[in-house]
């Protein structure tokens, strides 16, 4: 692996990282970060989240599982 | 200024007594529209990365679902329609493991997986469009904490970074392997079976977590 294609791991890691801390920070008593799964029921109120989320998590598994 | 107001947008007073006139409130309304609005420009935006990767089917799924987050706009308000009767959670999983060990010996990419993944997402769709949209929005609940943004920033963070490396493709998937994008990192786990079902297990749980949540949600938050 070059070093261009390392650092770019890295990079996602790093988005990694920080989505698994933001949700560790959340819940903490009093905390001001609401955790991921309030954040998507919040969202979730509009229609239009509603559709582009489920879109999003099939087109994830389309996508992956099946290599196309 | 106070920074820590509201919803932990800024706050600006302009005038005093009676006549003051907080920005805060025209700020968060703002940048919750532009947030809302977002959804078609990301799905539209993706649509055209589909069209750069010549893949038709993602394409059309893409558009298709901005022209029906256009019709359903269109629609006049209607009642909610009751959420389908939902499994105890165990039984949910119990069907997620089932549906992974079903996965398990298939070849990646045939046509019995395609319909077995294809499945929950058509099934998903049908019961949350049966369902109908949450009711009106409150405005006591209009974000779920002061720091949600910063959800968002990782996010978009996240989709900009794979867009650059998307980009630096030129259009042939593994053209560039300087800059992978995500799907040139996981390819090589996604090709062992176990790892394939164990996904497609997480993967599950997820979809029906979601439609719980789409068919249940209302105006208020949990926390």
């Amino acid at each position: 692996m070059s070093p261009s294609a390392l650092l770019t791991v890295l990079g996602y890691a790093c988005l990694v990282v920080a989505l698994i801390v933001l949700q560790g920070q959340s819940h903490r008593r009093d905390s001001s970060i609401p955790t991921f799964s309030v954040l998507l029921r919040w969202g979730m109120r509009h229609r239009d989240a509603q559709l582009a989320l489920l879109l999003a998590w099939w087109w994830l598994g389309w996508h992956f599982l099946l290599n196309l | 200024m106070d920074d820590n107001r509201g919803n932990g947008c800024p706050t600006f007073v302009i005038g005093a007594g009676s006549m003051q006139l907080t920005v805060s409130r025209r700020v968060r309304v703002a940048l919750r529209r532009a947030l809302h609005e977002s959804v078609l420009l990301v799905l539209v935006v993706t649509g055209i990365v589909h069209v750069v990767r010549r893949n038709i089917l993602d394409v059309a799924l893409f558009f298709g679902m901005a022209a029906l987050i256009l019709v359903e706009r269109t629609r006049p308000p209607r009642p909610r329609v009751a959420a389908l009767p939902w499994p105890a959670p165990s039984v949910v999983l119990g069907g997620c493991v089932l549906f992974g060990v079903a996965m398990l010996p298939l070849a990646q990419g045939s046509w019995p997986m395609r319909i077995l993944v294809a499945v929950p997402g058509l099934l998903a769709l049908l019961v949350v469009l049966r369902t109908g949209p949450a009711p009106a929005l409150s405005q006591q609940a209009d974000t779920p904490g002061r720091r949600w943004w910063l959800w968002v920033l990782v996010g978009v963070a996240a989709g900009l970074f794979e867009l650059a490396n998307f980009a630096s493709q030129g259009g042939s998937p593994d053209a560039n392997p300087d800059h992978p994008t995500v799907t040139a990192v996981l390819d090589p786990l996604f090709a062992d079976n176990a790892f394939r079902a164990v996904f497609a297990v997480l993967w599950l749980v997820a979809g029906a977590w979601l439609v719980h949540a789409a068919t249940t949600s209302t105006v208020e938050v949990d926390r």
